[in-house]
């Protein structure tokens, strides 16, 4: 820890109707692990992306080692002996780690490439760093978590001496975080300065050496997680008090609602996404399905709300066969379904956010009768839905793509819990959401178990699991691994099974 | 029938229907190699067929008006490249659609030359390149007494493979088509990557153009490169996108023409229409079966914006 490595002074930037950054210091000490945390859209990217010549400031200085510097281009920013491992990673899937690391970077005489040298490097730094990876394996053939040590390797390989992380941890399981952390701090002892962008309180608690919080492209705040607790943290971001914990009494598990039995579902590349999954969720509970991303929990999602046909197997609603994709015998059924990609599943994006709140029930009374829309009734009822879900639109007829994505979300929840429902399936339900919306998406969901409804939950947030559910079960490459009791469950057991470690007997 | 078609196909040379399969295969690997340079980085040309005819024509009339055939292949592949730069600015900077472009490309080859052939008329021929045939290298099996372009088609698969897969400039290549965001922030210059691979794509083309006026005939005839412009492309796909497998499904399109030809001349009963569209069925029937497992660059037609 030491004098400043960088500094930030004054950072404004604008984009058409927004002010993504305003007037932003910030500095980062040499070895120092420096979190930036805000809400999605709060402006950490935005800056963070300047900082790495991808966007020009409109007003601001950046001055680094003492000196002041104009980012033009990533190219520069390299130079300088600054990395960036994005959100969504930047790796070539079909070539070989090594040629992904020495992309740009290229060594060798005449423009043939050395990958020799290169690949004794890479042994080196993983090796150093706790990195283990494969130089000679394909991007494309490898788990997202190994995907990401790839993208850190190609920094150090270009000796960055400040690496920023944007949100490192979103597709990483707890142990692959533990492994992480272990990661920056033999960084940090190694004088390299890191910058921590993240809107996850737990992680930035456990990692950071300073905490600056965004809101609205300002800073709120700085302070350190000696100072700071979550709750702090949380209302720093918001703006205003949260409740971080889910209120709610015991489950009382009534008749069988959804019942799955021997489920075997195809990915899109035709292979087995979900291999003889079996279970059933009670009236009054919510059953949480852990696991990481790209276990067959979307696949499985898609089989129950009819999106895809099964190969095999049966999903039973309340005692009765659902036909296979046949998404509308399943709403007809009394299936809501809150989709992982709102985008692609949730909402047409160009049309009014009204016709968005009666997509699956348009077409009955009483939105339609004789094949006719009956348009006062969908916009009456659009408007009791804006104010019952505090779903923030200057009227109904404005296009749901002109919403903010908490606030689209929240109208996708809204849509789905204002039936007559039996069964709801959640998937991801606070993806993208801010702190605050997730708190009353979190709400609303309960509420609907409390009111009889059977909720099955998909969510790759561990967090989100472990404080809605009643019953947590553990999807591991198409397989149900464990299935645990939420009330004596522990993280530490669910990010095994999470892993395929299996320890059956303590359920 | 069957019997005259039998006793044709015992009495053909097997080693002169290669040959002649290879040297048709010229203009088509041409075309294909352009094909991959440019779509390795990302930009669908389909215009390849019209920058081979300009190159055809503008050879040709080059190679009369210097009485050279060099500084005529110099001409005929320069035009191509300004045909490829055109392709380049219309797809890479104004991120037309390149579908779009490559047909409006090829529309207007076949306009120019056909116009300036009926102003300018094709009646003097123009000068050969040379055949590889000096002493020793005339009596090699297969390359022997083969015609220089092929030689130096054969040449280019080599270099290509070399040059797209041992080298810098082709990794940076095969990022740029997969995923330009990826080179994008390693620091790689998107775009003039594009354009230098489109121009090395024209090129090709222009070598392929070459081969019509300067070897096949001494004059040009309108749209003389009938379609060949294309097949190279389906040879590229059949390929997939790589060099000498690129060569492999051109000659599964040539060794059948080599031999509709050998039927002819034997005098076999079939009528000669019918022998002729061999080529393309077989074409269509390998490529209906063989697309679906090929594996095009992720970025493919997809201009980059930052």
């Amino acid at each position: 820890m030491g004098e400043p490595i960088l500094q930030m002074r004054n950072i404004t930037k604008r984009f058409p109707g927004v002010l993504a950054n305003d007037h932003i210091f910030f500095d980062l000490n040499r070895g120092e692990i420096h979190a930036l945390l805000g809400e999605n859209g709060a402006g950490k990217t935005t800056l963070m992306n300047i900082f790495y010549g991808l966007y020009q400031p409109d007003e601001g200085e950046i001055w680094l080692n003492g000196r002041r510097v104009t980012i033009h281009s990533p190219k520069d920013a390299i130079a300088l002996g600054i990395g960036m491992v994005h959100q969504h990673f930047t790796l070539v899937p079909t070539l070989s780690v090594t040629e992904n690391v020495i992309l740009g970077a290229e060594t060798g005489r005449f423009g043939v490439l050395d990958l020799a040298q290169p690949r004794q490097r890479i042994l080196a730094i993983a090796r150093d760093y706790g990195l283990e990876v494969d130089p000679d394996a394909l991007v494309k053939d490898l788990p997202v978590g190994v995907q990401q040590r790839v993208e850190i390797i190609k920094a150090l390989y270009r000796n960055a001496q400040v690496l920023i992380l944007d949100e490192p941890t979103a597709v990483l399981t707890p142990l692959e975080v533990e492994r992480l952390f272990e990661t920056l701090r033999a960084m940090v002892r190694r004088g390299v300065s890191i910058i921590f962008i993240s809107h996850k309180l737990k992680e930035v608690m456990a990692i950071a050496d300073r905490i600056t919080v965004l809101r609205q492209g300002r800073v709120v705040g700085s302070t350190t997680p000696a100072e700071a607790d979550e709750a702090k943290l949380a209302s720093m971001m918001v703006g205003r008090p949260v409740m971080l914990q889910v209120e709610k009494l015991p489950a009382q598990p009534g008749e069988v609602v959804l019942s799955v039995r021997d489920l075997r579902v195809m990915s899109d590349r035709r292979a087995v996404a979900v291999d003889g999954v079996s279970f059933e969720v009670r009236a009054g509970e919510i059953v949480g399905i852990a696991g990481v991303e790209g276990n067959g929990q979307s696949e499985l999602v898609e089989a129950i709300t009819g999106l895809r046909a099964p190969v095999h197997g049966t999903v039973m609603l309340c005692g009765q066969p659902l036909p296979h994709a046949l998404p509308r015998a399943a709403i007809d059924a009394g299936m809501s379904h809150i989709p992982e990609d709102r985008h692609k599943y949730g909402m047409v994006a160009q049309q009014p956010l009204a016709v968005n709140l009666t997509l699956s029930t348009f077409h009955q009374p009483p939105f339609a009768q004789r094949g006719l829309l009956r348009w006062v009734t969908i916009r009456e009822h659009a408007r009791r839905l804006i104010r019952e879900f505090d779903i923030r639109a200057p009227h109904e007829l404005v296009p749901i793509a002109s919403l903010s994505g908490g606030n689209q979300q929240k109208s996708v929840v809204a849509r789905e819990l204002s039936r007559p429902l039996k069964l709801l399936v959640a998937a991801q339900p606070t993806r993208g959401v801010d702190v605050g919306s997730i708190e009353f998406i979190h709400k609303r969901i309960v509420q609907a178990r409390d009111a009889g409804a059977a909720v099955l939950l998909v969510s790759a947030e561990l967090d989100e699991i472990m404080s809605l559910s009643d019953r947590i079960l553990v999807m591991f490459k198409g397989h149900i691994v464990g299935e645990r009791d939420a009330r004596t469950a522990t993280r530490e057991e669910i990010g095994l099974l999470m892993m395929g470690r299996v320890k059956e007997g303590a359920a | 029938m069957i019997e005259s078609i039998t006793e044709v196909l015992v009495r053909i040379d097997y080693l002169f229907l290669l040959a002649t399969a290879l040297r048709a295969s010229t203009p088509i690997v041409f075309a294909a190699l352009g094909g991959i340079f440019s779509e390795r980085s990302g930009v669908i040309n389909i215009a390849l067929e019209g920058m081979m005819l300009t190159s055809a024509y503008v050879c040709y009339k080059a190679a009369v008006i210097f009485n050279s055939p060099w500084l005529g292949l110099a001409t005929g592949v320069l035009s191509a490249m300004v045909l490829a730069l055109l392709h380049g600015v219309i797809s890479i900077r104004y991120r037309t659609n390149q579908v779009v472009s490559g047909t409006v490309l090829n529309i207007f080859a076949a306009g120019i030359t056909g116009f300036l052939f009926r102003v300018l008329g094709a009646q003097e021929s123009a000068p050969y390149l040379p055949n590889m045939n000096m002493p020793l290298v005339r009596d090699l099996p297969l390359l022997g007494n083969q015609p220089l372009l092929t030689w130096v088609m054969l040449l280019m698969i080599a270099l290509t493979t070399f040059v797209l897969f041992r080298t810098r400039w082709g990794l940076r290549t095969r990022a740029v088509g997969e995923l330009p965001r990826a080179a994008d922030t390693a620091g790689v210059a998107v775009n003039r990557v594009r354009y230098v691979n489109v121009m090395i794509g024209g090129m090709m083309a222009g070598l392929g153009g070459a081969f019509f006026t300067l070897h096949t005939v001494s004059s040009f005839t309108p749209l003389m490169t009938s379609g060949q412009g294309f097949i190279g492309l389906a040879a590229m796909i059949f390929g997939n996108w790589t060099p000498l497998p690129a060569l492999l499904a051109a000659m599964l399109f040539t060794v059948p023409q080599a031999l509709a030809g050998q039927f002819q001349m034997f005098g076999v009963p079939l009528p000669y229409q019918l022998i002729s569209t061999l080529p393309y069925v077989l074409t269509i029937i390998t490529l209906a079966g063989v697309v679906r497992r090929s594996t095009p660059p992720a970025a493919l037609g997809v201009p980059y914006v930052k």
